[in-house]
This record gives structure tokens, C-alpha cells and sequence, in this order.
């Protein structure tokens, strides 16, 4: 590649707006990406001082939800305080973060989550045009070993040991950014490069409605054969930036809701409750499925619940810091409409507003 | 002998354990295959105990709550029966016989609307037959001498 990519402009950018901010002490640490040990890998990197600023890039494989990490940066960024004391006063540091338009959404739902305070996330939004599947790019060059990818705007140069092969990018692009409606950051502080326009999508559930319309035992046998290779090392677990308990349901021991084996039943409860909990507040960012060793679908479960949550409540995860969590805050008056009918609301019925005084709603949990 | 269904049946003891006691106390008996499962409020049954019912070998699974209307803690319920149909989905979604796991959510009601409510749930669980889906099942160990 002779001429800047964009993504090589927007590393540029990226490495200067984390200069400035470092220096001017703005915020106290940024979370971005270093280039991975693996070719089409990158890894997560918090820069604390200007020397590692050098280290960060972005390029079309940045796949990792960078949101995961924000709660326990943000931690070790405060002054230090005995939790028996009130939390001090002063003002803390902040932090400064990359976000696309999923990864912003997740960081909208850790503000309603109270998981994050506002006042100290810089957001950094970056339009994603679509990351990569390392898998989809593997699959493409069987038995073969892959050692450098060069990027260009549309297309990624594949070199091998004794081979050279250019491939479309879009065609590789993984499928959840496919079927992505908005790419563009819903929070924004500072933006790098230009916006994305949102995307008109007109089947963003096509993958899960061709699902649905299989008989019940070709569900079964779908579901079965999918999970039937998960070895449970919980990746897909401990990459999502809704996981948080600092007891999962999976490691509890008393009471044991799921044996630890590789039984097909308790895998199977697992990626149904895992996805479960993800209800109403799932993304689709797809971190799950890119970095699930065995390379199983398991976005199928949390994109249904999505399209699930979408026509029955009419809501969609992480759109506006103010709204209230779909399935924890809601009307009362919601509640005929479910009751009555479980089809899809009229849609001026669909809104449901968050009540200002409490009274007419109910917080639950 | 003919096939009958394990029934769990989780109830709020506040609305319709009511009807169980009633029924109980007018020398109803209730069928050996069904157990109750006594739960303060709705709210508090989780999708890990419906999960763990049907990992267990239970043939069909009711969730009995009361009505919105004279609940006590109307608010919970709510928000429980929000992510209830979500479970209810996703589990037909994966395959799962639908009605396998019902959910009930009718005004607080005497004996025999319990009964009759879970009778016809047996019924309809009788007719899809037994669980064989998310049915955790051990191969018997062999003890080598």
C-alpha cells in the first residue's frame, strides 16, 4: 500500500488526540488497541504516559469490545480509599476511550447500569466501517499459514509463505457488522475521522427469522450441533462487557445450577442463560463469536432476544443514556398491553417513557 | 401402568397458594406426580430454578403467579413477566416443545381454579410426551472390580 489508508489516517489521528490529552492531563489513561503477536489480531492497551502513545493503532481487525475494560480502568485511576470511608469528594480522573458505534452503546448501557460515571468518560468515536473475521479470512486459505495482512480501503492484500492473494473486505467483514444499523458512536467527545451515515437495513434479523421458520426438531438439531464443540472456557464470557457478577451463575457452587462438565446439557443451559442474561441489553458487537476458539454461533441466542426485546417492547440497547433498562424500568400501564397480547405493539404504544417521579413506574432489583 | 407427567409447579404463596390450601383443607388430594413449589412472591423465581426444574427431568414446568391487579408487589411481577416471555422464546427458539414450560399470571383464585389449571396443564403435557430436551442424563457407573 503506497497511500495512507484510512485507517492508517485515523491511527495518526488517534495517537495525536491520546498525545494531547495525556499531556495536557485531561485524562489520566486511554484504552485503545497495540498491534497483536498474531497476524489479524490486536490486543487491548491502556496508555498511562505519552512514550506508549506510539504503540496504539486501529486497523480493521479491532474486534474486542473495549468497553469491557472501562469500569476497571476507570477504578484504578481513582484516588485510593478505604471502602469503609465515603467515596472522596475531589473530583477523580478520567478516562479516555475508543468507541464505534456497538462499543459506545455498551458504554451507554454501563451509564444506566451505574456501572459508569459520565462526567469522567472521554469518548473518542471512531465510525466503523466493519471489522474483520479472522475466522472468515482463515477459512478462505485452508491448511495454509497466513503471515502478514495488508489493509487497503476495500481490499486486504493475504500473504502467505509461498503465496500473495488479494481479497475483498467486505466480503470477510464479520456478520453481525454486516448487519449493523449503527455504526456511527451514539456518544461522542471527540471525533476521529469522518461520521458513517447509519445504515438502512432492512432484514437486521434475517439470519434469526430463517432460524424461526424451521420446524422444532430442525431447531433442536441446529441448536445441538452448534453448541456441541464448546469446550466452556467461558471467552465468550469474560469478553462481554455485560458480564460482570463477581460471582457467575456457572462458577457458583451452592447452589449448582450447572455442572462444570462438558456434558451437553449443562453446555447447552449454559449459552442459554449466558445469552439470557444479555437480554435488553445486547448489543451485537460480536465479541462473543470472534473470540470463541471453537467458533460457534452463539450470537444466534442474543440476537433473537434482541429482535425479541425490539418487537415486544419496542426498545433497542444502549441508544440514549437516559432511557430506562427495558426489562428492570417500565410503565405499569405497559403492563395490559403484554398481558393482552404478546404480538408486536402499535407503534406509538411502543415507547415507553421513562416516568419523571417514580410514581407511575417501577424499579426493579 | 400408564405414563404421567412430573409436574413442578412454582407458586406465589401469597395469591395462589391460597387456592392450595383451600383445596387441602377440603380433603382435595393432590395427583403424587405434581410438586409444588412454594415461593414468597413471583418475582423471586428465577430462570435458574425453571432451568434447573427441566435439567432435573420435569415434564412440564408452571409458573402460577397472581394477577397485576391485587398483587402486592405489583411492580416485580412485571418486570419478572417481561423476562419470562423473553425465556419462553428463547426457549422454543432453541427447540424446546412449546408449553413445556407455561406461564400463568390469573387473578388470586379459590381451589379448584388451580386445579383445574393444573389438570389441564397435565393434559397438555401429557400430549407432547416425555422430556427429552435440556434433560441432563448420566450414563450409570460401572464399577470395575
Amino acid at each position: 500500500m503506497n497511500m495512507a489508508t484510512i485507517n492508517d489516517q485515523i491511527t495518526d489521528e488517534i495517537r495525536k488526540e491520546a498525545r494531547r490529552l495525556l499531556k495536557t492531563g485531561e485524562v489520566a489513561a486511554l484504552i485503545g488497541y497495540a498491534a497483536g503477536s498474531l497476524p489479524m489480531t490486536v490486543k487491548p492497551l491502556v496508555v498511562r504516559c505519552l512514550e506508549d502513545c506510539e504503540r496504539l493503532v486501529w486497523n480493521t481487525f479491532c474486534v474486542l469490545n473495549l468497553a469491557t475494560y472501562l469500569p476497571e480502568v476507570l477504578s484504578s485511576v481513582e484516588t485510593p480509599y478505604d471502602p469503609r470511608d465515603p467515596r472522596p469528594e475531589e473530583p477523580q480522573a478520567k478516562v479516555a476511550i475508543l468507541a464505534t458505534g456497538c462499543w459506545s452503546r455498551n458504554i451507554v448501557i454501563q451509564i444506566q447500569e451505574k456501572r459508569v460515571d459520565r462526567e469522567r468518560v472521554v469518548v473518542i468515536g471512531v465510525g466503523s466501517r466493519g471489522m474483520v473475521s479472522r475466522a472468515k479470512v482463515k477459512a478462505l486459505f485452508p491448511e495454509k499459514d497466513i503471515l502478514t495482512v495488508d489493509e487497503g480501503d476495500h481490499e486486504l492484500v493475504v500473504h502467505g509463505a509461498d503465496f500473495t492473494e488479494t481479497i475483498n473486505r467486505w466480503a470477510v467483514v464479520r456478520d453481525n457488522c454486516q448487519t449493523c444499523a449503527h455504526p456511527d458512536p451514539v456518544l461522542v467527545d471527540i471525533r476521529i475521522g469522518e461520521p458513517v451515515s447509519e445504515r438502512k437495513n432492512p432484514h437486521p434479523f434475517q439470519q434469526v427469522e430463517l432460524l424461526e421458520q424451521r420446524s422444532s426438531e430442525e431447531r433442536w438439531a441446529w441448536f445441538t450441533a452448534e453448541f456441541s464443540t464448546c469446550i466452556r472456557c467461558y471467552a465468550c464470557r469474560n469478553v462481554c462487557p455485560l458480564c460482570y457478577c463477581p460471582t457467575c451463575f456457572v462458577d457458583d457452587a451452592r447452589p449448582q445450577w450447572l455442572g462444570k462438565s462438558l456434558d451437553a446439557v449443562d453446555t447447552g443451559l449454559f449459552h442459554v442463560l449466558r445469552a439470557f442474561h444479555c437480554a435488553g441489553r445486547c448489543t451485537d458487537c460480536g465479541a462473543c463469536e470472534s473470540v470463541c476458539p471453537m467458533g460457534i454461533n452463539m450470537r444466534m441466542l442474543t440476537k433473537k432476544l434482541n429482535k425479541d426485546v425490539r418487537d415486544l417492547y419496542g426498545i433497542e440497547a444502549g441508544m440514549e443514556p437516559e432511557a430506562p433498562l427495558p426489562l428492570t424500568t417500565f410503565p405499569l400501564a405497559s403492563v395490559e398491553f403484554i398481558v393482552a397480547d404478546l404480538a408486536p405493539l402499535p407503534a406509538a404504544a411502543r415507547i415507553v417513557q421513562p416516568s419523571s417521579e417514580g410514581d407511575e413506574s417501577c424499579k426493579h432489583g | 401402568m400408564s405414563w404421567e407427567p412430573g409436574i413442578v409447579v412454582f407458586c406465589c404463596s401469597e395469591c395462589r397458594c391460597t387456592g392450595v390450601e383451600e383445596a387441602a383443607g377440603s380433603n382435595c388430594k393432590a395427583p403424587c406426580n405434581v410438586r409444588i413449589v412454594r415461593v414468597p412472591c413471583a418475582s423471586l423465581i428465577s430462570e435458574y430454578m425453571i432451568m434447573s426444574a427441566l435439567r432435573s427431568g420435569a415434564d412440564g414446568i408452571l409458573v402460577a403467579g397472581g394477577s397485576f391487579d391485587d398483587c402486592h408487589s405489583a411492580g416485580e411481577k412485571v418486570g419478572d413477566h417481561r423476562r419470562f416471555v423473553l425465556l419462553e422464546n428463547l426457549l422454543e427458539f432453541i427447540g424446546v416443545e412449546p408449553g413445556r414450560v407455561h406461564l400463568s399470571w390469573e387473578s388470586a383464585s379459590p381451589g379448584d381454579q388451580l386445579r383445574v389449571l393444573i389438570e389441564n396443564f397435565t393434559e397438555e403435557v401429557k400430549a407432547l410426551g416425555p422430556a427429552s430436551k435440556l434433560v441432563k442424563q448420566l450414563e450409570p457407573v460401572q464399577v470395575v472390580e
